[in-house]
């Protein structure tokens, strides 16, 4: 049943651009796991800090003690205060961790510097605004690498305009290669399932085109690349652009949710300050879509630009940029007016990350699994915010949530601390519990800058 | 409410070594640079051998390419380009992955079937009669698709896939079809999206371009898509490979509109004139301010900068110091000027010596504000970076704040700024040396850009000095807005920085230390003779920096 395309086509007009390759049509050996389990990774990123113990503020973020979880505790006593409390419907599948370091801070740019940093663990180029470059990939694509079809890159969404003092920097394909990230959620459905339904005989031969024209493609990129004068740094380009050309030949015909695609379709403007949680949970819904139909299995979606500028709406009164309310001051840089009242507003925006998180989590949990009780089950699914507090901007305490036993790979319900260790441990046991191994068959342990300690966290993992 | 200063940019590197001692572009020592007078040839730097189409190219190139009436505005779905460097044209830095690749895909087959949807539109996309037989049009096609003539071996591999279509496209009619499936993967050739420059004939110590790369570098440097007809027929004919020839046809298409468009577009990545739109004011406090006047200060901006380059033909000094403008009513108003009505910017002159040049106008002085005070912190290090390249270390993000202002102290702001970074401060540095002076020469003009008296009631004080010749030691003097902006334009530093950022944008890379003879040449004709701008992006054009690369590969 293609109803939810059609109702997509119907609000384009109808124009038909192109088909779906069927995966019926194609082999599905291309995905690089056997088929059967598969397990999932999202990752969720917020930024500018939260209000914790740290920095001079209080403690409005973390239950009280560490330890085991459970729905009543986080949301009862001085816990039901604290913004994880939004999360306690599912503190049984649940890993808080506090305290987890970012290594490489050079007392620059804190957002700029720690948004490279965080889903790499690697060094950075250094500089403001968009200038400082990851020196390694990112985690999501390594388990894309491991557990997507042949050439399948993740999928990097953000919910934030593009024009912007720090963009995107949450996703490197390599060394000094930062993904673009898509900011449409319109744009990233129709991507994922072409644009049409048609007759298979149809779609057979849309596949055949597009199948010469591939072939034709890639001769000439192996041309082009094989010439001995290239640079390094451009036959990774290019290898890269090969890869993809191999990725697209794999679409499938599973289907959003009619609701959710009207949903989606609905947002015309969605790099607009006003619609910004709504496009949070467009690309959720979109993600945990694509899961379900196993068009791929890791997702990044960062949400505001590297120093969150979003005036967000919460109970009906818009507040000052997220910016300026992490710095206390109707500014950007060190001087302006104080903010009145600004960390309670900085605790509400994290309460409303939160709940955008959960929504995340809703929508995981309404899928079914073969292998769990729901699909959310089968995923680690990651909220982390790339700097630990307001006003200093840290980035040795940083905050990580992971819900979902990624298919009983992990244990949950727990309350962690971290004690600044650095964040490679993290997307290590991340990692590995959603199935990435090194060459020698063992988990991953050694993701990230060299000189970080390697390792992973062992008592959340259930594999070794 | 309780004003709040914290405190920031205590840097250890502003401790006066930061400049090295390079005269022009006030760039950091580096290393890698040797001192000036050892390097005499204008050598290429590195560059990527296969620079990705940005997506303004792309979209410019696929109009050009299908002789397509309008833009498809097809780019503006695709994937955004990453960013990374203060222009968008360094195509190095852009890749395909699987994303953007499902969007190449997608516009090739829409743009194929656009071009070919009857014999008309065919036609048109031949630019007149269609060749006889799938080859010619193979032959044709290729070769604007690539930007130089395809090999044999490239017309066979088309006309074999052109002749699958029968099969592949049944329904579509065959004198149709081919050239339809030809056009579908000349859109996704990667010689359709990269400008391979794969040329490896060494002379003279580089590797000259051949005709057609260097037809490409010119086109996609000045127009920002393919060559026109006279520059394939240049690149055919030998024109190109002198110096004489290369200016020849720079000049030429410096006059065409396009060149407008680009040198526009520098401008505005220059001067980040896209944050204007982001300004907003209270307007109780501003009642000057509405949400149309962003775009009548970009507007403003806009039109000054291409009086200046294009109707008058003059240079860095005149965009930095012109006792004139281009307003409308709503900047107007701002002005304090009565007597301009409508929405089209008229010129408007100073003739009290409070205004002059790009940093008086609104753009730069509202940008570089908070919603209700001056920021001369901000004013001060966009100068130091952008204008005057003095190459500051950004500030560090863990300095703690400091208390907040006493309500009942009555401070003007450059005192509240002084107190915490000025002499004898932990910011002294960095502050006190480069950042503040420049700052607080535009306190005169408070949070919208309007012309102020008093701060907080106090007199205002606008003076500074600062080393704008690194080999003098002897700083300036000035006081206020126009003044500065007077000694920049004086500044063997500024005119330096602005031709090393026409570098990094016409070449799509950032300079190299090879190019520093280059820059400094240029910067000195920049300075001296007041080079018109056109005039330094023809020398660009035609250095050896451009018509070549070097031996060495980056990395």
């Amino acid at each position: 049943m293609n109803f939810s395309r059609r109702l997509i086509l119907r609000g384009l007009g109808g124009v038909t651009l192109s088909f779906p390759a069927l995966t019926s049509l194609l082999p599905r050996a291309a995905w690089s796991q056997p088929m059967g389990r598969r397990r999932f990774a999202m990752f969720v990123r917020a930024g500018n800090g939260i209000v914790q113990n740290s920095g001079g503020d209080p403690e409005r973020f973390w239950p009280e003690q560490t330890g085991v979880l459970t729905p009543e505790g986080m949301r009862t006593g001085v816990n039901g205060t604290r913004a994880t409390a939004e999360l306690a419907d599912y503190a049984t599948r649940l890993l808080l961790i506090k305290n987890v370091r970012l290594q490489f801070a050079r007392n620059q740019c804190g957002h700029a510097e720690a948004l490279p940093q965080v889903l790499t663990a690697a060094q950075h180029t250094g500089g403001t605004g968009n200038s400082p470059r990851a020196r390694g990939q990112s985690i999501d694509w390594r388990i894309a690498q491991a557990n997507n079809a042949a050439g399948a890159a993740p999928l990097t969404f953000m919910a934030g305009p593009r024009q912007t003092f720090i963009a995107e920097g949450l996703s490197w394909s390599a060394s000094e290669m930062r993904t673009p990230a898509e900011r449409s959620p319109l744009n990233a459905f129709m991507r994922l399932t072409g644009l049409a339904s048609a007759p298979p005989e149809v779609q057979r031969l849309v596949v055949e085109r597009r199948k010469s024209v591939n072939d034709f493609v890639r001769d000439q990129l192996r041309e082009v690349s094989g010439k001995a004068q290239l640079s390094s740094a451009d036959k990774r380009r290019l290898t890269l652009h090969l890869e993809a050309v191999r990725d697209t030949e794999l679409r499938m015909t599973c289907d959003l949710d009619p609701t959710q695609a009207m949903q989606v379709r609905a947002i015309s403007n969605p790099e607009s300050n006003d619609v910004r949680p709504e496009v949070v949970r467009r690309f959720m819904d979109v993600a945990a879509w694509a899961f379900h139909c196993q068009l791929n299995s890791v997702v990044t979606l960062q949400v505001g630009d590297g120093n969150d500028q979003t005036q967000y709406d919460i109970n009906g009164t818009r507040y000052p940029r997220f910016h300026w309310i992490s710095h206390r001051i109707y500014s950007d840089g060190a001087s302006g007016e104080t903010i009145p009242n600004a960390v309670e507003l900085h605790h509400q925006i994290d309460r409303l990350q939160l709940r955008l998180f959960k929504y995340l989590l809703d929508r995981l949990a309404a899928y079914p699994s073969a292998y769990s009780p729901t699909l959310l089950d089968d995923c680690a699914a990651v909220w982390v915010n790339d700097l630990g507090n307001g006003p200093p901007h840290a980035a040795d305490n940083t905050p990580w949530i992971i819900a979902g036993g990624a298919g009983g790979n992990l244990r949950t319900g727990m309350h962690l601390d971290h004690q600044r260790r650095t964040n490679n441990l993290v997307l290590n046991t991340i990692a590995s519990a959603v199935g990435v191994r090194k060459a020698d068959g063992t988990l991953l342990d050694d993701f990230g800058d060299p000189s970080l300690t390697r390792g992973v966290m062992s008592n959340v993992l259930t594999v070794t | 409410m309780r004003p709040l200063l914290a405190s920031l940019l205590v840097l250890s590197a502003c401790d006066g070594q930061v400049f090295g001692g390079l005269i022009g572009s006030g760039r950091p020592a580096d290393p890698a640079l040797p001192p000036r007078g050892e390097v005499e040839l204008e050598t290429p730097g590195p560059s990527s051998r296969v620079p990705r189409l940005n997506h303004a190219e792309y979209e410019n190139t696929v109009t050009d390419f299908l002789r397509l009436p309008a833009k498809p505005n097809l780019a503006s779905t695709f994937v955004t380009d990453s960013t990374g460097s203060m222009f968008d044209t360094n195509g190095g830095l852009l890749s395909v992955d699987s994303t953007s690749w499902a969007d190449y895909q997608r516009a090739a087959e829409q743009l194929a079937v656009t071009a070919t949807q009857d014999q008309a539109a065919l036609a048109r996309t031949f630019g007149g009669a269609v060749p006889q037989g799938l080859e010619a049009q193979v032959r044709e096609l290729a070769r604007r698709a690539y930007r130089r003539q395809p090999t044999d071996a490239e017309v066979t591999a088309l006309v074999t896939l052109g002749n699958r279509a029968a099969t592949l496209s049944p329904t579509v009619p065959a004198a149709l079809g081919g050239p339809r499936l030809v056009l579908e993967a000349l859109l996704q050739s990667p010689h359709f999206l990269y400008r391979p420059e794969l040329s490896e004939t060494v002379e003279q110590g580089v590797m000259p371009l051949s005709a057609y790369e260097l037809a490409n570098r010119l086109s996609y440097a000045l127009w920002h898509t393919m060559p026109d007809d006279l520059l394939f027929a240049a690149a055919a004919s030998g024109d190109l490979s002198t110096k004489e020839g290369v200016a020849t046809q720079a000049r030429r298409m410096l006059r065409d509109p396009r060149a407008q468009e680009t040198v526009a577009s520098f401008h505005d990545q220059l001067l980040q004139l896209q944050k204007v739109f982001d300004v907003t004011r209270n307007t109780t406090l501003f009642p000057e301010f509405s949400t149309a006047l962003r775009q009548s200060m970009a507007a403003e901006q806009r039109t000054f900068v291409r009086h200046v380059i294009f109707d008058q033909r003059q240079g860095l000094s005149t965009l930095l110091t012109a006792p004139y403008t281009f307003a409308d009513a709503n900047v107007a108003r701002v002005y304090g000027r009565s007597g301009v009505t409508g929405s089209t910017p008229l010129r408007l002159e100073f003739t009290d010596g409070r205004r002059g040049g790009l940093f008086t106008q609104l753009a730069f002085l509202s940008t570089n504000a908070t919603s209700t005070e001056t920021d001369p912190i901000h004013r001060g290090t966009f100068l130091n970076f952008r204008i005057l390249c003095t190459g500051l270390p950004p500030p560090p993000n863990n300095v703690p704040p400091l208390p907040g202002e006493d309500p009942t102290m009555r401070r003007t702001m450059r005192d509240r700024i002084e107190s915490f970074t000025g002499r004898g401060t932990c910011g002294e540095g960095c502050h006190s040396t480069f950042i503040n002076p420049i700052g607080f020469a535009f306190e005169h003009y408070d949070a919208l850009g309007r012309w102020r008296e008093q701060d907080k009631g106090l007199p205002i004080d606008d003076s500074g000095e600062f080393l704008f010749d690194f080999a003098a030691d002897t700083k300036t003097r000035f006081e206020g807005g126009v003044a500065l902006s007077r000694e920049i334009a004086a500044s063997q530093m500024a005119h330096g920085c602005y031709v090393e950022h026409w570098l990094e944008y016409l070449y799509g890379r950032p300079m190299a230390a090879s190019e520093r003879p280059l820059m400094d040449r240029l910067g000195t004709l920049s300075r001296l003779e007041d080079a018109p701008v056109l005039r330094l992006v023809e020398e660009l054009l035609v250095s050896d920096a451009f018509r070549a690369r070097p031996v060495e590969e980056q990395p």
